[in-house]
């Protein structure tokens, strides 16, 4: 991150934030999409990240420290997507991931559909705190403090991510390896 | 599939995906931008610092000038350092704690070791499968801290920073990434890591501000050097391939805060939020909230009586590395009469941390209210519980399950600790049979006919039904062990309610079934209690007034809340 960009558009310089803001959308999309599983919403998330940054980036008081700042604020905008999904939302139904997929063989599939499934049904901080260790490589310390949480309480959060989608592929595997014996009862 | 398995598929999945916005989107934030004005700055013209967790300038300490500290800092990455900065240590004293650094740090890197060229590396690798013990050390690297997966353990590490950087005694402080995992399932790692971070402790030093501690600073009464290195398998990627370090670099010193400033700190912080409750506003600028923290009794007691006074106590800290506290709050009201006290962890750089699960007015946990998304039912229990009243409307259960859980603070939520639960039991069994087991409903049911059915399967053992109320209506109530051999269908780990297969061997489940009336979300509910037998009693004795407070409203619309 550019740190004079970061002044500049801490001073009020709208052309440097645009400039921070088209460096940084698609790596915000990125994490947001994989938090929330959903192009629109994670779009909505982002919006709301550069807006609020731009607000607050004043009371900001550590350059260096923009990029978790700016991180921390995308999480908190999932969340309150992810609420406001649910709050409207009558019936939440699986969506399609809308990226490409980058192997077709059918285990691949399977498997990645395990996980999606296992996946939404986390809260949106665990979903969070697995996507910025897993995706991000941020250790568990590293997502405490940006948060502001207590690394306890990530180290939970991932824990239980971890628990629930390794028993969404140990649920998947089963009833694909007990299947051709049911075949044959 | 084991650990490793596990997470490079999980990588693998998270990598897919778009990662790039519509333009669309972009500009509609940058018009949007353009016409939001920014805050006034609160904070006074900043510059920039390291990225060193909690660091914080403190000019005033900086007794020696910039030019003297980098020549001990780049020096003391060497040997001879630690001679350096004992004699800084001797003319500056040990009494007042000392910070000698400019911002950045001391910078040094170097390249590879112990091979210094690729071919020196391959002729490493021959002669390591020779069984030469000159280099079949550099064979095998494991991880070690599964938490948060990035430590590994080789003796090319300790080698490295012993023999390499002069470094007598280290401690790991980071991890970085690691590029493949063997995939065997005993933690061996291959390829390439790179970001491994440890600091430096001071051979045989004390740590002055906190004796404690197991590793004492070495630059000054503050910092510790530190080195971030990459290390990789270059001539052969395996369980025998041997690793070398391919590159380091000086990270920014990792640095303690001074307990003195850091208690100061947390007390001044402290005496404006707890001044800001008996005020009655403000208390939240400085607290973290989020739905898992509600910030019980912020500004009034459970009858409305608005605080008085306040009184704090020291319980823990300040604490290796950052300073953080626990403290222990007491807000006063009715002239005294009524007290109520919570716990309150303070660190540096974040929020306010209260441990709702601690509050207490005149000694009673406080009963806190929970409703559900859809408002469609709530249920009141004591601080010392969580709870997690998902319904069915958060895209984070199974189908269109609908589901709800209370387990104690400190328990592991879906972990074997015990847990009221409410579950649509027949949702519960189609999605428990979608996922390849047996369900134990046939259909549709109502709570009698539920109970019937409960009784006839052979996978358990239950108590005759007896009436009950639930939420003010008629409900039955029974209680339910797991057969000899009783197999249930189980949510295969996952941790949501589980309704009766939530029992496992030895436990013992307390069932409610209550039909709802029209405009609730289920037709029939399942309020379940597990224990261990031994414990079955106590248990019930204690969630009996979280059950009884379960309250049911048709036809609600009403967001999710969390009453203080």
């Amino acid at each position: 991150m550019n740190l004079a960009l970061v002044e500049a558009a801490r001073s009020g310089d709208e052309e440097a934030f645009a400039s921070i803001a088209r460096g940084s959308a698609d790596r915000l999309f990125a994490v947001a999409h994989r938090i929330l599983r959903d192009v629109g919403r994670a779009e909505d998330a982002v919006q709301q990240t550069l807006v609020t940054a731009w607000r607050e980036l004043p009371a900001l008081r550590d350059a260096e420290r923009f990029e978790a700042w700016l991180h921390r604020i995308l999480v908190h905008a999932c969340y309150a997507e992810a609420k406001r999904a649910s709050r409207w939302a009558a019936n939440v139904v699986a969506l399609p991931l809308d990226g490409p997929a980058t192997r077709d063989t059918t285990q691949d599939i399977v498997t990645r559909d395990a996980l999606d499934r296992g996946f939404r049904r986390l809260p949106p901080e665990q979903r969070a705190a697995f996507v910025l260790h897993h995706y991000l490589g941020w250790s568990v310390a590293d997502i405490a403090d940006n948060l502001g949480v207590p690394t306890e309480t990530i180290r939970s959060r991932l824990r239980y991510a971890t628990s629930t989608l390794r028993a969404a592929l140990d649920a998947d595997a089963r009833t694909t390896s007990t299947a051709p014996l049911e075949r044959m009862a | 599939m084991n650990e490793n398995e596990f997470d490079l598929t999980a990588r693998a999945w998270l990598e897919d995906g778009p990662t790039r916005m519509a333009d669309h989107a972009l500009l509609s934030a940058l018009e949007e931008i353009h016409t939001t004005r920014q805050r006034r700055a609160v904070w006074p013209a900043w510059r920039a610092t390291p990225a060193g967790i909690g660091w914080r300038g403190r000019p005033t300490l900086q007794r020696v000038s910039l030019v003297v500290a980098y020549g001990i800092a780049a020096v003391a990455l060497v040997t001879v350092g630690s001679v350096l900065v004992a004699n800084l240590r001797t003319i500056q004293g040990p009494a007042a704690p000392t910070s000698t650094l400019p911002a950045s740090g001391p910078t040094s890197s170097g390249g590879m070791w112990p091979q210094s060229t690729l071919d020196e590396v391959r002729l490493a690798q021959e002669r390591a499968e020779a069984g030469d013990p000159a280099y079949t050390w550099q064979v095998g690297a494991r991880i070690v801290d599964h938490e948060p997966y990035t430590q590994v353990d080789a003796e090319l590490v300790d080698r490295f920073l012993r023999e390499a950087l002069g470094w007598e005694s280290y401690e790991f402080q980071d991890g970085g990434v690691f590029s493949d995992w063997a995939g065997t399932g005993d933690g061996w790692v291959e390829g390439s890591v790179s970001g491994q971070q440890y600091r430096r402790c001071a051979a045989g030093g004390t740590n002055l501000l906190y004796p404690d501690a197991s590793c004492a600073p070495t630059l000054d009464d503050l910092h510790y050097e530190t080195v971030s290195f990459d290390m990789a398998q270059l001539a052969r990627a395996g369980r025998d391939g041997i690793w070398v370090v391919t590159g380091w670099r000086s990270a920014a010193p990792f640095v303690q805060a001074v307990p003195a400033d850091a208690e100061a700190d947390a007390r001044r912080r402290l005496e404006a939020f707890l001044a800001a409750r008996v005020a009655g506003s403000g208390a939240e600028r400085d607290v973290l909230i989020d739905d898992r923290h509600v910030l019980p009794l912020l500004y009034a007691t459970t009858s409305g009586a608005r605080y008085e006074r306040y009184e704090l106590e020291r319980l823990e800290g300040p604490d290796w590395p950052d300073g953080r506290m626990t403290f222990r709050v007491r807000l006063i009201a009715d002239g005294g009469a009524t007290v109520v006290e919570q716990e309150v962890a303070v660190q540096q750089g974040n929020p306010l941390w209260v441990r709702d699960e601690t509050t207490t007015e005149n000694g009673q946990p406080v009963p806190l209210s929970h409703a559900s998304p859809d408002g469609s039912v709530s249920v009141t229990a004591p601080a010392t519980w969580q709870a997690w009243l998902n319904g069915t409307s958060t895209g984070v259960s199974p189908d269109d399950v609908w589901f709800g859980a209370l387990w104690r603070v400190g328990d592991f939520f879906g972990g074997e600790g015990e847990q009221v639960e409410l579950t649509d039991p027949v949702a519960f069994d189609a999605w428990c049979g979608a996922q390849g087991g047996s369900p134990l409903l046939s259909g549709p049911a109502s709570a009698a006919e539920i109970a019937q059915q409960v009784i006839a399967d052979p996978t358990f053992e239950s108590t005759a039904p007896v009436a009950a109320r639930i939420g003010g209506l008629e409900a039955v109530s029974m209680d339910v062990t797991l057969a000899p051999g009783g197999d249930p269908c189980g949510a295969f780990g996952i941790e949501i309610s589980r309704w009766v297969h939530a029992v496992g061997p030895g436990e013992r489940l307390r069932l409610y079934l209550v039909d709802l009336p029209e405009g609730m979300p289920v037709r029939t509910l399942a309020v379940t209690v597990v224990a261990t037998q031994d414990r079955f009693d106590d248990v019930i004795a204690e969630t009996a007034p979280i059950i009884d407070s379960i309250e049911f409203h048709p036809n609600a619309t009403a967001t999710p809340t969390v009453v203080p």
